[in-house]
């Protein structure tokens, strides 16, 4: 089958510049796609209603070799480019045991409008891949999807082996290596392999894994610690397990302690978007507003579709009084992300330092309507 | 293009009580079926589980909720009334019987019925939530402001932060 070239001869010279000073910007950078999963976590399972109300789960949808979970939008500009792509690499590969799924998050409920919405987007495309309906966005909140469309590639057990956020001309060329990679029997290149194919000590994911279940509770989350610091001894270049250990510091009120964890994550990986971000919120929590903007946006420089980033830079900036400056954060961060609840909570805790009362109410109010909607 | 989040509570109204175990599993069916969009079958679901186990409260609050959903609001109190016969000590029925009289413009005798049950159970995000919409009607917005709040720490709380 003959492969179609990712950009048209006749805009070649151009987009090759714009293409090396992205990889230029982005050379060592790994973005994040998943809040609290990423490479060598347990894909969590689902089973949703596609667009005739059948239900469908991954277990009877996954590949033989290679799954690929697509969470898109039709409010998505960049959802629509990710979908094309992905039947581009359904029609080469599913015949070698690709699986493509997509799970539309179109918003919290679901009617009849929003499900003419999906697919007219879906046939417009002529997408041959299954297509699921997160109502309830269950396994959204499941995967800790930050930005839409996100890319989340499994392997045949089930297992993260790639994420992308956002659909990003660099990213995007690396997911297509990296695929094609794997179909041709080869090792990714090198530099992918290094931003995204960290493949880290099997006892150390199992011990993360178990760490992230337990903070499911609050019966079982002081274990959690535990289990964190088990994948560290396991493999301390894996770096989920110091910011989750970090992130359970710094709920615990333990900045000090939270802090080591990040640094020892950015040691590792000084342009990861997740540890810049939360580095930068501690540091926004203790009050070093001007080290928690330059962390803040070099996450957002790593990474342009990390919706924290965004939300912490928003409240900082309106903390110092560039409100408009914030709206427009906020504003960019609900158009990447407009299920993050956080967005509201950072606005409305801003509006409430600044006694704007009313304007609080209304955010802490959305941030909580959120959160409820979530089973 | 800004996708607006919608601003009406599904089935999230299960966060204002916790059912769990082989008991809860029926309730648990009849809720998911209703957040597919199958508020009929949903319906029909939580009345079968009645039918196999009245004396289940947690079951009566869960069909009240489906009938306020439905916007039958005179039925809804009665199963919440229902729910509260079986089990006095009921939070999740007295919010139930709180949003009801909420919706029926009795501001204050809700804002009496909710404050109940965040006395028996201090936790629910969602009772919290209630309360603050019957403080931000009542012209409260500091009341409403500190319920705001004090539901989304008790959801964090409760489930950690969310990612």
């Amino acid at each position: 089958m003959k492969t179609t070239p990712l950009f048209p001869f006749r805009y070649k010279t151009s987009l090759m510049v714009v293409v090396m000073t992205i990889i230029l910007l982005q050379s060592g950078i790994s973005t994040p796609a998943l809040q609290t999963l990423g490479v060598g976590a347990e894909a969590p399972d689902f089973t949703l209603q596609d667009f005739s109300g059948a239900r469908q789960g991954l277990a009877t949808l996954k590949g033989k070799k290679m799954t690929i979970v697509l969470f898109w939008a039709s409010w998505s500009g960049q959802s629509e480019k990710a979908l094309g792509q992905m039947e581009k690499l359904y029609r080469q590969y599913k015949g070698q045991g690709l699986s493509v799924v997509g799970i539309n998050v179109e918003r919290q409920d679901i009617d009849a409008q929003a499900l003419q919405d999906m697919r007219t987007v879906t046939d417009r495309l002529q997408i041959s891949f299954p297509n699921l309906v997160d109502r309830g966005l269950v396994t959204f909140h499941d995967y800790g999807i930050i930005a839409v469309p996100t890319t989340v590639i499994l392997d045949r057990d089930e297992k993260i082996i790639f994420e992308m956020s956002g659909f990003p001309l660099a990213g995007t060329r690396d997911m297509l290596h990296f695929v094609a990679a794997a179909f041709a029997g080869k090792a990714a290149p090198a530099e992918v392999i290094r931003k995204t194919g960290y493949q880290p000590d099997k006892k150390a994911v199992r011990s993360w894994n178990m760490g992230i279940k337990a903070l499911g509770s609050k019966r079982t989350a002081p274990a959690a610690e535990m289990w964190f610091k088990k994948a560290i001894s396991a493999d301390p270049d894996f770096i989920l397990p110091h910011l989750s250990l970090g992130t359970y510091y710094q709920e615990q009120g333990d900045p000090a302690q939270a802090r080591e964890q990040f640094q020892q994550a950015l040691n590792r990986q000084p342009d990861n978007a997740s540890a810049l971000s939360r580095m930068g919120l501690l540091l926004l929590e203790e009050g070093s507003n001007a080290a928690a903007k330059t962390m803040l946006e070099k996450a957002i420089k790593a990474d342009e579709a990390h919706v924290p980033s965004y939300t912490y830079l928003g409240y900082l900036v309106g903390r110092e009084g560039d409100l408009q400056k914030a709206a427009d954060l906020f504003s960019h961060a609900e158009k990447i992300n407009p299920m993050d609840y956080r967005i509201h909570l950072y606005r409305a805790r801003m509006f409430e330092e600044q006694n704007s009362l009313e304007a609080a109410v209304a955010s802490y109010k959305k941030a909580l309507q959120q959160l409820l909607n979530r089973q | 293009m800004l996708m607006l989040v919608t601003l009406v509570i599904g089935p999230g109204w299960l966060q204002a009580f916790s059912v769990s175990g082989n008991e809860g599993l029926c309730e648990k069916n009849a809720a998911a079926l209703a957040r597919d969009g199958k508020i009929d079958a949903g319906l029909a679901a939580i009345r079968q589980c009645i039918a196999d186990n009245p004396t289940q409260a947690k079951a009566h609050v869960v069909l009240g909720h489906l009938l306020l959903d439905r916007g039958d609001a005179p039925q809804a109190m009665a199963s919440f009334e229902r729910a509260l016969a079986l089990e006095p000590r009921s939070s999740a029925a007295r919010t139930g019987k709180g949003m009801v009289l909420a919706r029926n413009g009795d501001l204050k005798a809700a804002e009496s019925m909710l404050k109940e049950a965040l006395q028996l159970n201090p936790d629910p995000a969602r009772t919290h939530y209630e309360l603050g919409l019957v403080y931000e009607r009542l012209g409260d917005l500091q009341g409403a402001l500190g319920h705001f709040k004090q539901g989304i720490s008790a959801f964090e709380q409760e489930k950690g932060r969310q990612p």
